[in-house]
């Protein structure tokens, strides 16, 4: 009897440990590594007829191993290119599955473009980010850039540098961009849904265009340039910045790592880097009337100067060039926020989200303005730069 | 005082007897010696058992002298024993002493000698520090390298002989008032229980004194290494020394016991916990590499660098099977590679140690069968189970078994197959605790840093300490008890 019902016992657990398997099996639905293709971009186009069209680039894995695991340096990695389109981008992406014979694999995209018509569809955008945020094969991470339709046959027809494949040369650039430029934006999908769903912000995406390369070799054509910023409001395209925008927005939000900026004023023409720049924002709000104060800390390294022989008294001339850089910078910044307030309209700056703070009433009043970014006023603009390090050679020529 | 004197046809029907109670082997010698006053003996013993110069020398050159009055007690040079019958003389000639039979009298003199294995490094058990000595076949020989190294009268060793027919005896080891009674007791009890023909080696022991003869791991510890075993003793631990084999066994033996080492102590404490950091690395490697790799490179891929990634695809591009097969394959081609260079002469087993690993391993990735990364990760997952050799049995099993999970659930297999494995190990019991079990929290800090070793001192103090302590306390409730 005992025997029998450990014999019985032993059955259920076997057929428990099958039913469980084969049910997480289908649930979780494993791939082989040799059946995935791996994008490594991707470009998201809406034509005037309304038809989604997707390019994606990717990788062609025979370079990458060569059956003995050693990836072969002397051949060059390459990647395929596939299109697809559809009616919604789910079709346009499944069309382009349809002609590859594997599983796409999108997790590991470095970078995503979308046109600049379709980013002027309001409708079309919002499909973006519930397909991005919906789709489990896609991922949040990669870059996100805006680009002109015009230029989406020159975009994989460009150069890029020392890498084998576009996504992975843009995920490069960038990367080092960052901590060196500030005349760029450089936004993640993330970053921008997350913009574009929050109160008191507009998302902002990185612009990119393409330039002639002036090379001799035809197969790279031209070169991408990442400088300035595309403007949203309401998840709509309305504009576009140039590259002294850029560099506010990357002060004003903090995001600044370090930058070089040049001047030439009539006694000296001086080179910078500009570094360990904080920002601090106040708003008030007084009798319906919003305010704005900005300060602007930040730290000058010299890393050029030329000095005209009419000045004299080389111990005031760091004062002089702080004092040039913080005119030029108020100039760029108070210039960049009147264009977003007044040419564009768009809060990219993310006031509105410091309005917030004051509170969630006074927020909800402001909010029933139309527009209400147009209303602010930028009451006070104080930029204090300080000259920290005149560089390895601390003289100054004649 | 009269003497009886035994006719020559008693002689030979007692020599005949003895023959026949021992078995009539070709390598029973029963002599019959003629001796002083034209008396005889009957000399018994195995051959190759005794040394025969010693033989000749102390005990028959001494009885053929004219002089010899009939007292072989006193003639002889060597220590001499009575035995009551010849049954009893019998089991006696067998464990290789040597025998006489005088005037219906049966003597026994411990002369053994036989050619043994002289002390030397065990294979399994190297170190780059310490002590190289290894246990021997011999038991005796093996109690002395204890005893050189443990001076104490508070060491007992118990023999207890095992085994119908093979009468092996075993030697139960402890300290007094250091190792808990209750296990010693219950070892004790075990031991005198097992009712078998034959014990060849400790492993079959082991067998015997374990709970749950189908658990992963038996909570009882084993070693080759003297400093070690006095380590264990120290700990309170108990041994179990079989004769016939070098393999003594430790109980109870914590699972955490398993990632330290004798030669941890010996070097600096940096280096050490180095040390014990890496087998516990290695452990986690040799058991969960295979499967997590698995489970990650077919499940979430997301979480393998871009590179990596590219290199596995490429790799498997054009292999046949998927990657679990592979790793299954070269698992098993190992585990074949193992045992085979385990069993064949040392000369040949490495030859077929390096055609396996280089020359078969690389013609299955050359010839497409398997893929370079799944050659990676068993090569690392076998160095890496050499770090622990005592865990290899359970390493082995449950190997295959988090294979199996990772191909089939992915990471929610891994974390299935972890919280079994951790059921598994917490319910075994080695004599009365969970082989889980930490004694403290510094104690458990021991277990993977190695702390000072005067801080370990502290620590062993106050365990002796309390451990005194309680046996006051118990020796008292007894007495209240009693009174």
């Amino acid at each position: 009897m005992m025997r029998e019902k450990h014999t019985i016992r032993l059955i259920l657990v076997l057929i428990s440990f099958f039913a469980l398997s084969t049910t997480f099996f289908g649930c979780v639905g494993g791939v082989e590594p040799r059946n995935i293709a791996m994008t490594n971009s991707a470009l998201y186009d809406l034509d005037e007829n309304g038809i989604y069209h997707v390019i994606l680039e990717i990788i062609d894995p025979s370079n990458s191993g060569d059956g003995r695991g050693a990836q072969d340096t002397a051949n060059k990695r390459t990647s395929i290119i596939r299109n697809g389109e559809g009616i919604t981008l789910t079709q346009a992406v499944t069309s382009v599955a349809d002609k590859v014979d594997k599983t796409l694999f999108g997790t590991h995209n470095r970078v995503r473009f979308i046109t600049e018509r379709m980013a002027k569809n309001e409708n079309a955008m919002n499909e973006f980010i519930d397909f991005v945020i919906r789709n489990d094969e896609f991922d949040e991470r990669p870059w996100l850039f805006i680009i002109n339709h015009t230029e989406i046959i020159k975009l994989f027809n460009t150069s890029v540098g020392l890498h084998s494949l576009l996504g992975e040369y843009v995920d490069g650039v960038i990367r080092t961009r960052k901590n060196n430029s500030g005349y760029g934006v450089y936004v993640e999908t993330l970053k921008y849904i997350i913009d574009s769903m929050d109160d008191g912000v507009e998302a902002v995406l990185g612009r990119i265009t393409l330039v002639d390369s002036q090379k001799p070799n035809q197969d790279e054509n031209y070169e991408i340039n990442f400088d300035g910023l595309a403007a949203f409001k309401n998840n709509k395209f309305v504009g576009y910045l140039d590259q002294n925008a850029a560099l506010a927005y990357n002060i004003i939000n903090g995001y600044l790592k370090k930058t070089r900026l040049t001047i030439e004023e009539e006694n000296f023409s001086v080179a910078v880097e500009l570094s360990n720049t904080s920002t601090e924002i106040k708003t008030h709000v007084k009798d319906g009337n919003l305010t704005i104060d900005v300060d602007i800390k930040g730290k000058i390294k010299i890393t050029e100067l030329l000095k005209s022989a009419k000045i004299k008294n080389t111990t005031n001339i760091k004062f002089d060039i702080e004092g040039a850089f913080e005119k030029a910078l108020n100039s760029i910044i108070e210039k960049s926020l009147l264009t977003a307030r007044d040419g564009i309209n768009s809060d990219i700056y993310g006031f509105g989200r410091r309005i917030k703070i004051i509170g969630s009433a006074e927020f909800n009043r402001i909010l029933a303005y139309q527009n209400y970014y147009s209303l602010l006023e930028f009451n006070r603009m104080n930029i204090d730069l300080q000259v920290t390090n005149l560089g390895d050679f601390d003289m100054f020529f004649n | 005082m009269r003497i009886k004197l035994f006719h020559a046809n008693d002689i030979d029907c007692q020599l005949s007897e003895i023959k026949s109670s021992l078995g009539n082997s070709f390598d029973v010698v029963v002599d019959k010696v003629l001796i002083a006053n034209k008396e005889h003996i009957i000399t018994v013993y195995l051959d190759g058992f005794i040394d025969r110069d010693l033989m000749n020398r102390d005990i028959i050159k001494p009885l053929k002298e004219s002089d010899f009055d009939g007292n072989i007690e006193l003639r002889t040079n060597c220590i001499c024993k009575r035995v009551q019958n010849i049954s009893q003389f019998a089991d006696e000639i067998l464990t290789g002493q040597m025998g006489v039979w005088f005037r219906n009298i049966y003597f026994l003199f411990d002369i053994k000698k036989w050619e043994k294995r002289p002390v030397q490094t065990p294979d399994a058990e190297n170190v780059t520090r310490g002590p190289k000595e290894g246990f021997t076949e011999d038991l005796i020989t093996n109690t002395v390298l204890i005893r050189r190294k443990l001076r104490t009268s508070q060491l007992i060793l118990e023999q207890i002989k095992i085994g119908r027919k093979t009468k092996t005896h075993i030697a139960l080891g402890y300290i007094n008032n250091v190792a808990s009674q209750d296990v010693v007791k219950q070892i004790k009890t075990k031991l005198k229980s097992i009712n078998v023909d034959g014990i060849t080696e400790s492993g079959k022991i082991e067998q015997y004194l374990e709970n749950k003869p189908f658990a992963s791991v038996s909570g009882i510890g084993m070693t080759q290494k003297p400093d070690i075993v006095v380590t264990r003793l120290l700990d309170g631990k108990v041994i179990i020394l079989c004769d016939g084999t070098p393999h003594v066994l430790t109980i109870p033996e914590f699972f955490i016991d398993n990632f330290k080492t004798a030669e941890d102590h010996y070097h600096r404490i940096f280096f050490g916990t180095f040390l014990r950091l890496m087998r516990v690395i290695g452990f986690l490697l040799s058991v969960f590499l295979p499967g997590v790799a698995v489970a990650i490179t077919t499940y979430n891929r997301e979480m393998l660098p871009v590179s990596y990634l590219e290199t596995i695809i490429g790799s498997v591009a054009n292999t046949p099977f998927p990657q679990a097969v592979e790793i299954l394959f070269l698992i098993v081609m190992l585990e074949l590679l193992k045992e085979s260079g385990t069993r064949l002469p040392k000369t040949i087993g490495s030859a077929v140690s390096i055609v396996g690993a280089l020359i078969v391993g690389d013609a299955a990735v050359r010839a497409g069968i398997v893929s370079a990364p799944s050659v990676m990760i068993v090569a690392l997952t076998a160095v890496s189970s050499f770090v622990i050799p005592n865990l290899n049995e359970f390493t082995t099993i449950f190997r295959l078994l988090f294979l199996a999970l990772g191909a089939f659930l992915g990471l929610l297999g891994i974390g299935i197959g972890l919280v079994l494995m951790i059921a598994q190990l917490a319910s075994i019991n080695s004599f009365g605790e969970t082989i889980l079990k930490i004694e403290s929290r510094n104690g458990m800090i021991n277990s993977i840093i190695r702390l000072s070793l005067k801080k370990q001192a502290h620590q062993s103090v106050n365990r002796e300490s309390d451990r005194i302590q309680k046996i006051e306390q118990h020796s008292y409730d007894e007495r209240e008890t009693y009174n």
